[in-house]
């Protein structure tokens, strides 16, 4: 076996991985080249030509080295889904509108508070999102264990020394600033239980047992706060990370132990919470409660039947709708913009959805696959229980519209979740494959 | 698509029982634009079969085409790549028994949706330049 010989196949690997500017991907290239040369080698060598003729000739049919390098590079090229950016600058301008709106409907009640905050968190939102486009969520993962014990530990810290401001605890940092950590928490649980499971190797059930139980500790900590909402986020979050890791047999298993605790915490709640009992019990009467459980629910409802096909107008004055730039800002955006502009958000809604599972599924990398199921999730729970209560369908609870409603900690969360998912998207093609046979999931 | 000698040899042993004498004299060739945007239609048809990988394409292309497709090797592996990063193949590793890795391609269902589309396709056009070239021809 000469050397020389391999030595001008090797030359011009080389040659076309100076082209590809991501080198994580050269070692695959120069594996499926070489193969490829060496089997064309056996065929020439096997109608009888010398080796050193066949690989000359192997090479040449391959072609000039530069242009197949240069067609690789386009193919590894980082990828941006610039749909999903501008629907993402469309709700957040919309928010920052309905602020200005509301502002007007209530006579500068509220001064510059809610402009302000939006404004705000909006360019803060946008500078996060950009931020993370940068970071390789790879190397987050070696850190996730940490990571997971430091927003339990500030959910408790939340518990003891927090305060309520605005229906939600907060912490007081020093320096003035709040700290809404229950509203951050789903979202980076989510990804630090994707972190964890992702690096076991096994399955069994010690391993699905040991899921379960880091599934379950923020459910304690969720349940003794009263966090319903949370609770509910962060377990839809994690139902696509189970449905990735857990392989066929233990997914029952997972899903049943989930959806039988689940349900058992529904009644519970129901039972013992009478905020959310008034809430169920106002949804399945409506007409009986409208004035005292079931006001919230009933204005809503007046409001987007009143809105008419153009609705009222910029800052239309509805002081009765309570929480109409958080819980209730589809309605009121129903109310000033009308039923056209309704529709239209909704489908923009459903736009959103449908671009954020086809970029799921164009990711093969597991652990990214994971944790875009798990912030789809919240995502998609969060617009749909927002819309689908405002319109009567659903028991109001308070889920905010992602984007577009009033909330820094929440808006930050979901600019994570977002930011997070481009962050995985935008590394799709600069990963090597695995070395096994992909499956199905 | 580079046309290399082979593809320009065998069109000409295709176009030899062709009557006119500048037809032969002259090669006409087949149209390189044609060929690139065939490749793509040509490589999800063959892995909707079965998973391959780039040189048993390339074998199969040139034996189901009957020498016409011959194409400059190296070119595909851009093209296949393309594909998969669009989300219509998938790729994996295999070794084989002599214990040579390669990596293999596999169709998905978009890559289905997308040959469908890309036959159709095809079957139009196909009509469209047989009709217009008129029925007269050999």
């Amino acid at each position: 076996m000469t050397t020389q010989a391999f030595q001008k196949v090797d030359e011009y690997i080389d040659l076309v991985c100076r082209e590809i500017q991501c080198s994580e991907v050269h070692q695959d290239v120069a594996d499926e080249i070489r193969a490829h040369v060496l089997d064309v080698v056996e065929d020439y060598q096997a109608q009888g030509r010398t080796l050193s003729e066949a690989v000359d000739e192997a090479l040449r049919h391959m072609g000039d080295p530069v242009t197949v390098g240069q067609g690789l590079h386009r193919a590894h090229r980082p990828r941006v889904n610039w749909v999903l950016v501008a629907l993402v600058a469309f709700f957040a301008a919309l928010g920052v509108v309905m602020m200005f709106a509301v502002n007007k409907a209530y006579s500068g009640q509220f001064g510059h508070t809610l402009t302000h905050q939006k404004i705000e968190s909006a360019i803060a939102g946008i500078g996060l999102i950009c931020g993370m486009l940068f970071v390789d969520y790879r190397r987050i993962r070696k850190s996730a264990t940490y990571g997971f014990a430091a927003i339990l530990l500030l959910m408790v810290i939340t518990d003891v020394l927090g305060v309520h401001l605005l229906g939600a605890r907060v912490l007081r940092l020093p320096g003035g600033k709040l700290l809404n950590v229950f509203a951050l928490s789903p979202i980076v649980l989510l990804f630090c239980t994707a972190s964890i499971m992702s690096q076991w190797k096994v399955q069994d059930w010690r391993t699905v047992a040991k899921a379960l139980a880091i599934f379950v500790i923020p459910w304690v900590l969720y349940l003794y706060s009263r966090e319903f909402v949370y609770l509910l986020e962060y377990t839809l979050g994690c139902l696509p990370v189970f449905a990735v890791w857990l392989s066929k047999k233990w997914r029952f298993i997972g899903y049943g132990v989930i959806g039988t605790a689940f349900s058992g915490l529904c009644l519970f709640v129901y039972a013992t919470v009478p905020y959310t009992r008034h809430r169920v019990i106002a949804y399945l009467h409506p007409r009986q409660f409208h004035t005292d459980i079931g006001y919230q629910a009933a204005q809503a409802r007046h409001v987007i039947l009143s809105a008419g096909m153009w609705g009222h107008g910029f800052g239309a004055a509805y002081p009765y709708l309570p929480n109409a730039w958080t819980d209730m800002v589809f309605p009121y955006l129903v109310y000033n913009f009308g039923w056209a502009f309704g529709g239209l958000v909704i489908m923009l809604v459903g736009a959103f959805i449908y671009n954020m599972v086809k970029m799921q599924r164009r990711v093969t990398e597991p652990f990214g696959r994971s944790v875009m199921g798990g912030c789809l999730a919240v995502l998609t729970f969060q617009f749909v229980y927002h819309i689908a209560s405002g319109l009567g369908l659903v028991p109001i609870l308070s889920v905010n519209m992602p984007f577009v409603s009033y909330g820094s900690a929440e808006f930050i969360m979901q600019c994570l979740a977002v930011g997070c998912m481009l962050s995985v998207y935008r590394r799709k093609d600069l990963m090597p494959k695995r070395s096994s046979a992909v499956a199905e999931v | 698509m580079g046309l290399t000698y082979s593809s320009v040899y065998n069109v000409h042993r295709y176009t030899m029982h062709r009557n006119s004498w500048y037809e032969r004299w002259f090669h006409v060739a087949i149209d390189k634009e044609l060929i690139k945007g065939s490749t793509v239609i040509l490589i999800l048809s063959l892995l909707q079969e079965q998973s391959m990988y780039g040189y048993e394409m390339i074998k199969a292309i040139e034996e189901q085409s009957g020498g016409i497709f011959a194409f400059k090797e190296g070119t595909l592996y851009p093209i296949l790549h393309t594909l998969e990063s669009d989300g219509l193949l998938q790729s994996y590793w295999n070794t084989s028994e002599s214990g040579r890795k390669r990596k293999y391609y596999r169709i998905t269902d978009a890559g289905k949706n997308r040959l469908f589309q890309k036959r159709k396709e095809w079957t139009v056009f196909r009509t469209a330049v047989d009709r217009v070239l008129g029925e007269g021809s050999p």
